[in-house]
């Protein structure tokens, strides 16, 4: 049953997004990753692509060209891509969207319901991850330089899509694009520390690619 | 150089208010304060010696902010506040743009052993802060907790945005300025889990707090 018609159109928003990146992230799987496409990701991309249908449209929204851009950022099918854009910063975004969307008193029903399914998914992909990383790109400085080479375009992006989330969510439901954030590093960084991945030198990237700075 | 020299003559200050706040530590935070205001001194000889005349008014402007906070608290006596925004912010821009200058100082003439000496110093001043506040936060995180987020907002807003606002000066010399941030940010971090902060949770607090200062950068607006 499509919920689209019946939620906010900020929440209707929302979903169209999600269900754009989830069924992205789940073709990619499928080519280059197949153990992330896991029966809960298939669970909630199927629940996205009946529930999430037709209208609102992003076009002529602050998120329109931010969404875009960071789409456009992760569209790359080679493994050590899949792995890092989405599997691993994707995933952690989805998470900390699913978890505080989910959790907020002022979210309806279906969008409280979609969220558990996210979070299902995105947790287990969480578990996995690293195993993946470890197996297919390594530890240490080599898995940072792959961190670098696949998420650069996507962390230059992902600013410009915090402010429009800003403008559409930080009034209405209280969340905030730094709280997100906030919560993606935490989780990224003690991640990539069971890696054996530099804290200092991932921070530091981390902070430059956010910052925009080329001259790294 | 000139937040540097003049940073320097203001920690000295703060410095001396925290020894003025609790008589038991006096000794040691004027020796702390001496140490401080050395640090400001050789900078400035290493400047001029090198023909870089610090800018005053560009510190001046960076450290207002900075001088209100410390008069506040000073004010409310909150020692403990005082010596998170010089002890732990302060002293982790300090330490972060130090470390990153090192490798570089051999441009400068004279400056490689300041820098290494204030360094150290800096660190030592920071182990000093940190067993302070374990001993007196022991068995009450949360109490710490609820002072640093207290602390952290305008404190961060502050050496956070100054951070920023030295970024592209930082570039210039051949520096990183967003690789000075990233070490701020880290630096910070590990000195909230030393006291008690769950790992997750320090970082989520400081990344939070980073994040508008981040976007004010991108967008090239004054942080401040």
């Amino acid at each position: 049953m499509n919920i689209i018609e019946e939620l906010d159109r900020s929440e209707a928003l929302l979903w169209t997004i999600l269900a754009q990146f989830e069924i992205l992230a789940a073709e990619q799987y499928a080519r280059s990753a197949p153990e992330l496409l896991t029966p809960e990701k298939q669970r909630l991309v199927t629940l996205l692509r009946t529930r999430v249908q037709g209208p609102p449209e992003l076009a002529g929204t602050p998120l329109e060209v931010p969404v875009a851009a960071l789409m456009h950022s992760v569209r790359s099918s080679s493994e050590a891509h899949v792995l890092i854009a989405q599997g691993l910063f994707l995933e952690l975004i989805g998470e900390a969207i699913y978890r505080t969307f989910g959790a907020n008193a002022a979210t309806s029903q279906p969008t409280r319901a979609l969220c558990e399914a996210g979070t299902a998914a995105s947790g287990r992909a969480h578990a996995i991850v690293p195993g993946l990383l470890r197996s297919r790109l390594g530890t240490g400085d080599i898995l940072l330089r792959a961190i670098v080479n696949e998420s650069t375009p996507l962390l230059s992006s992902l600013d410009d899509v915090g402010e429009a989330i800003d403008a559409t969510y930080l009034d209405r439901f209280g969340v905030s694009f730094a709280d997100l954030m906030g919560d993606v590093a935490a989780e990224l960084i003690a991640l990539c520390l069971e890696l054996d991945v530099d804290r200092r030198k991932l921070v530091a990237f981390l902070t430059s690619a956010l910052m925009g700075d080329s001259r790294r | 150089m000139g937040l540097a020299i003049f940073g320097e003559k203001v920690a000295a200050k703060i410095y001396l208010l925290l020894a003025e706040l609790k008589s038991e530590f006096s000794p040691l935070l004027k020796q702390f304060a001496r140490m401080e205001a050395n640090h400001g001194a050789w900078f400035l000889e290493a400047s001029r010696a090198n023909g870089i005349e610090p800018d005053r008014a560009f510190a001046d402007n960076e450290l207002s902010y900075l001088i209100s906070q410390v008069d506040e608290h000073y004010a409310n006596k909150d020692f403990d506040a005082l010596i998170i925004v010089q002890g732990f912010i302060v002293e982790s821009l300090a330490i972060a743009t130090y470390e990153s200058f090192l490798p570089i100082a051999h441009k400068y003439p004279g400056t490689s052993g300041v820098f290494q000496k204030a360094l150290d110093e800096e660190r030592y001043h920071v182990d000093w802060v940190v067993r302070y506040l374990r001993l007196r936060y022991f068995d009450a995180i949360d109490e710490f907790r609820t002072l640093a987020e207290r602390v952290n907002v305008k404190g961060i807003d502050c050496i956070g945005g100054t951070m920023m606002n030295i970024s592209e000066y930082l570039d210039k010399i051949g520096m990183s300025g967003a690789h000075c941030a990233g070490a701020m940010m880290d630096g910070y971090t590990c000195l909230l889990e030393t006291v008690g902060f769950d790992q997750k949770d320090a970082t989520k607090h400081v990344v939070g707090m980073f994040m508008p200062l981040i976007r004010k950068y991108r967008r090239g607006e004054e942080t401040k």
